[in-house]
């Protein structure tokens, strides 16, 4: 007879899983204040863990991309200017006395990531701007509710239709922004929080691997 | 030779003692059992009514084919039954053949005709495992179909009552309530380029002509005020501790909330502190400080520079909303040791900031401190102020109401309502900025009205366009 296979996934991880939520749960509801070391350590752990998870990332995705060059893999000219960037940022950071606050680097993130990431945010607009044509009609399904929903608050937000349209009109949008689409939010809020739970619990019992 | 079957269903043609169609997964044993030329007759309505479950002889149910003893609504009396049988024949008749439903792939191979009632269907792929369903009138662009597009199209079927079988199998609501599709010229059909124009053209234009006229006023969402209130009440150099939620990608909206902020904390000489949760947070709020001290710097009304104590970095924190738990512990801040963060400033970030200020785009962020951070001890009697997107301002609202937050400033319209509360103008570019983000906001809240116009407008007239509608 084979006894069951011991592993860390199957014991060892939901055990320190729930030692660390009695630790941290004693500790925030105040019955142990002597545990506040202990919290701290943990929670300086898992500061360093997340630094550590940042560099194997970044780790990762260099050779990724250092193996797709080195077959000639469709787009390996991208990967060749992906690492090219990453090993100029690096020794710019490593050169100048200021480090990640260098006047070169400064140069890299005011001309280089900020427009760059604020142009891809951009495109939003042109999604939205699809599905506003595509889906905000009257005759889908709840489209009347919809419509009615985004008139509020677009004309609400509106600044030159705030010299013309009706304070009742804005009243109208508070109250939708306030009421309606806020109890929507949190009702979503509310069954994803207790969905953690139960994964939570599904975990810490061993019905579900992480 | 290699011998075939032709599926009863679909009509491919699959090697002999297959137990199932290739094409369509229909069973092809019973077919087998019968000689080619009889593996579809067209059926009479009443083999049709006999092959019903229930029928009275269960042996002439089982002689029957499998598309109208197994599937009775395929067959071809139940669906046709309200269409016009051409040339006056009856539809019982079992002589009866509309026009043009032959297959022209065997007809060019001199084999057997495809039998009549493949052609006959107005639903396809019914019975099939892996063909979804399709309708005999959506195939007309499909030229793997054209037989049976063809056949459809050909017979006197009535458009009205194809279109209500489409629209019931589909459950599309837009084909119940609309007339026919109307035949465009194609230079009118709508494209998604021209929409993506419009919206360029909209906001582009009016920008470089008009800028400079008025054009109203921003809304004033509640909490703008309140947050205001919290600001100028704070007492000079009481330290204030900053979460900065954002990076580059939503700075731009970010920047406009953020600016009158970060102004008015220079204004009442308080001491900020910046931790981010983000790789470019630090950078980000470096930049926006930049451009704060130089309206000020302009202004004369006030000096500084960076790693000056007008402003304070604690850091980046990796490891998420974990982080927050151990910056809400008061001690801790005696263990950061940064070039920006004095250690006057840290110990009076550990007695308890005067004020916090959450700037993030997402809610989360908010939600994370207030959950995580504001219980703690150290941080109860500090209040908690809110500068987010205008995307996070509806999951913000119940923390405004339930007094958890003690202000909420969001989005752009926020922004400008904070600083017309202050009492001292922002610069010249960057009042010119504010100015040039409300025509953005005029006309683009425009392309996007016409844009649902015109969106219904196409629904109504039934246009069809590139975007699938």
């Amino acid at each position: 007879m084979s006894l069951p296979r011991f592993t860390f996934t199957t014991y060892l991880a939901p055990l320190i899983a729930l030692a660390c939520l009695i630790l941290i749960v004693l500790d925030r509801a105040g019955i142990a204040p002597g545990l506040h070391v202990v919290t701290t350590l943990l929670y300086t752990w898992t500061i360093l863990l997340g630094g550590f998870a940042l560099l194997l990332g970044v780790v990762n995705v260099l050779l990724v991309h250092v193996r797709r060059i080195q077959t000639g893999q469709t787009g390996w000219t991208y990967s060749l200017a992906l690492v090219a960037t990453l090993f100029a940022v690096f020794v710019a950071g490593l050169i100048e006395p200021e480090g990640a606050f260098g006047a070169m680097l400064g140069w890299i993130f005011e001309n280089l990531i900020a427009p760059g990431q604020a142009m891809l945010f951009a495109l939003t607009a042109f999604f939205l701007a699809a599905a506003a044509y595509r889906l905000l009609r009257i005759g889908r399904t709840g489209g009347v509710w919809m419509l009615t929903g985004v008139l509020l608050v677009l004309i609400t937000q509106m600044p030159v239709a705030n010299n013309f349209v009706s304070p009742l009109w804005a009243i109208l949008a508070d109250w939708t922004v306030t009421y309606p689409a806020t109890a929507t939010i949190r009702g979503a809020i509310l069954g994803s929080a207790l969905a953690l739970v139960v994964a939570g619990v599904r975990f810490l019992i061993g019905r579900s691997q992480p | 030779m290699t011998t075939t079957i032709r599926c009863p269903h679909c009509g491919t043609a699959n090697r002999s003692g297959s137990n199932f169609c290739n094409s369509c997964g229909a069973e092809l044993r019973a077919s087998e059992a019968r000689p080619p030329s009889s593996a579809a007759p067209l059926p009479e309505a009443g083999a049709a009514e006999s092959a019903r479950p229930g029928a009275s002889d269960p042996s002439e149910r089982a002689s029957d084919p499998p598309t109208s003893t197994e599937l009775p609504w395929l067959a071809d009396a139940a669906l046709w039954r309200g269409a016009e049988p051409a040339a006056g024949r009856e539809l019982t008749d079992p002589e009866f053949e509309p026009s043009g439903f032959t297959d022209d792939a065997d007809d060019e191979s001199g084999t057997d005709p495809e039998p009549v009632a493949q052609a006959g269907r107005l639903i396809v792929g019914v019975q099939g495992l892996l063909d979804p369903v399709r309708i005999a009138g959506d195939l007309t662009a499909d030229p793997t179909r054209m037989p049976l597009a063809r056949a459809a199209s050909a017979t006197d079927v009535d458009s009205e009552q194809l279109r209500r079988l489409r629209a019931l199998v589909t459950q599309d609501p837009t084909l119940l309530n609309i007339p026919a599709v109307m035949a465009w010229p194609p230079l009118l059909r709508l494209r998604i380029p021209w929409i993506f124009a419009l919206l360029g053209l909209m906001v582009g234009l009016p920008v470089l002509l008009l800028y400079s006229q008025p054009v109203g006023r921003a809304h004033a969402w509640p909490g703008v005020a309140e947050a205001y209130t919290v600001v100028q009440n704070l007492p000079p150099a009481a330290p204030v501790l900053i979460l900065w939620g954002y990076d580059p990608s939503t700075a731009d909206e970010m920047d406009l909330v953020a600016l009158p902020m970060m102004a008015h904390l220079f204004d009442r000489q308080s001491r900020p502190a910046v931790v981010t949760l983000l790789p470019t947070g630090l950078a980000t709020a470096r930049r926006l400080f930049a451009r704060t001290t130089t309206d000020q710097i302009a202004d004369q009304t006030f000096t500084s520079q960076p790693n000056s104590t007008a402003y304070s970095e604690i850091g980046f924190l990796p490891g998420g909303a974990v982080a927050l738990s151990w910056l809400g512990q008061s001690d801790n801040f005696s263990q950061i040791e940064t070039a920006n963060l004095t250690p006057e400033l840290a110990q009076a970030l550990a007695a308890g900031p005067a004020l916090a200020i959450v700037v993030a785009a997402q809610a989360e962020d908010v939600q994370q401190w207030l959950e995580l951070v504001q219980p703690l001890a150290q941080m109860r009697q500090t209040p908690v102020v809110a500068f987010t997107s205008a995307g996070a301002d509806p999951a913000l609202r119940p923390y405004l109401d339930s007094g958890q937050l003690a202000g909420l400033v969001s989005g752009f319209d926020g922004g400008y309502t904070y600083q017309q509360l202050r009492e001292r103008p922002l610069s010249q570019p960057e009042e010119t900025l504010y100015r040039l983000h409300l025509v953005f906001q005029n006309w683009g809240h425009m392309a996007f009205l016409l844009i649902i116009i015109l969106g219904n407008l196409a629904a109504l007239l039934g246009v069809r366009t590139q975007l699938g509608d």
